[in-house]
């Protein structure tokens, strides 16, 4: 519980900083994007991952 | 997890001492945001995958329902609780208490007593591609997993809308739209003509008075 409720915290007070620092929506929207896009990378390249290892498995 | 909480904390750290000393720039947060969702990214299946070794099975549900409906009181309370304490402190004492809060959370993982679950196959990536193969066979899934990625998504657009909240409370108008980002009035309101009949100005930085 805390974990979520400090990356929620982390999350509103990047987009202030952010915000402050610049006035700049695109700025918040690339914040948002560094925020989601390594998270996607991850699961993507871990299901890849496991297809090989099932791929590799199967073959030996 | 013993490695992701001691990385988000010292992520955490940095950035609460940039803002502190005031050297914070823009990419620093950018940064930091995708090394920390990088780690998040191995983290949040840890976190899935721990709670079999902790509870009975028989109480998986409950316990699943009960996750839920934390994970999204926490949405909703903590921005709030996030927003008082900028006002009160700064944006750096969040990043300094969400440090200590993952420091915390790794003192109390290292203390738990996992019992060790036995695969079947006996090796951790044949479990794994297995898992892979059961997703594969059962279709919910394949609707399950693209509903998950497009809400894990448009949370993160979300963020934007700090830039219209805080404009909005500048002109007066704030509890309303405050209350409209609360209780999702939905993405439309990113339209343009929804912007030109809300009238909002360009945005410029706050300490530019």
């Amino acid at each position: 519980m805390g974990a979520v409720g400090a990356t929620q915290l982390v999350m509103t007070a990047m987009s202030w900083l952010v915000f402050s620092l610049s006035g700049s929506a695109a700025d918040l929207a690339i914040l948002g994007m560094a925020a989601s896009l390594p998270t996607i990378i991850v699961v993507v390249v871990v299901v890849v991952v496991g297809w090989l290892t099932n791929w590799i498995g199967a073959a030996s | 997890m013993m490695v992701t909480a001691p990385l988000s904390a010292a992520l955490m750290t940095i950035l609460a001492l940039l803002d502190g000393a005031g050297a914070v720039q823009v990419w620093h947060v950018w940064v930091i945001a995708a090394l920390f969702a990088t780690v998040a990214g191995f983290d949040w299946p840890a976190w899935q995958s721990l709670f079999p070794s902790l509870i009975d099975r028989r109480y998986m549900t409950s316990v699943v329902s009960l996750n839920a409906m934390l994970w999204q009181g926490r949405r909703m309370v903590m921005p709030g609780v996030g927003r008082f304490i900028i006002t009160i402190l700064s944006t750096a004492a969040i990043f300094g208490i969400a440090a200590a809060g993952f420091l915390v959370m790794f003192a109390v993982i290292a203390s738990l007593r996992v019992r060790a679950i036995k695969n079947r196959s006996g090796n951790a990536l044949r479990a794994f591609a297995e898992g892979v193969r059961f997703i594969a066979h059962n279709r919910l899934f394949y609707v399950l997993i693209p509903l998950l990625l497009h809400h894990h998504v448009l949370q993160h657009v979300l963020p934007t809308d700090h830039a219209v909240v805080r404009r909005s409370v500048r002109s007066g108008c704030g509890c309303l739209r405050i209350a409209e980002r609360r209780f999702g009035a939905g993405i439309s309101r990113w339209h343009p003509w929804h912007r030109i009949a809300t009238g909002l100005a360009p945005a410029r930085p706050l300490h530019a008075g």
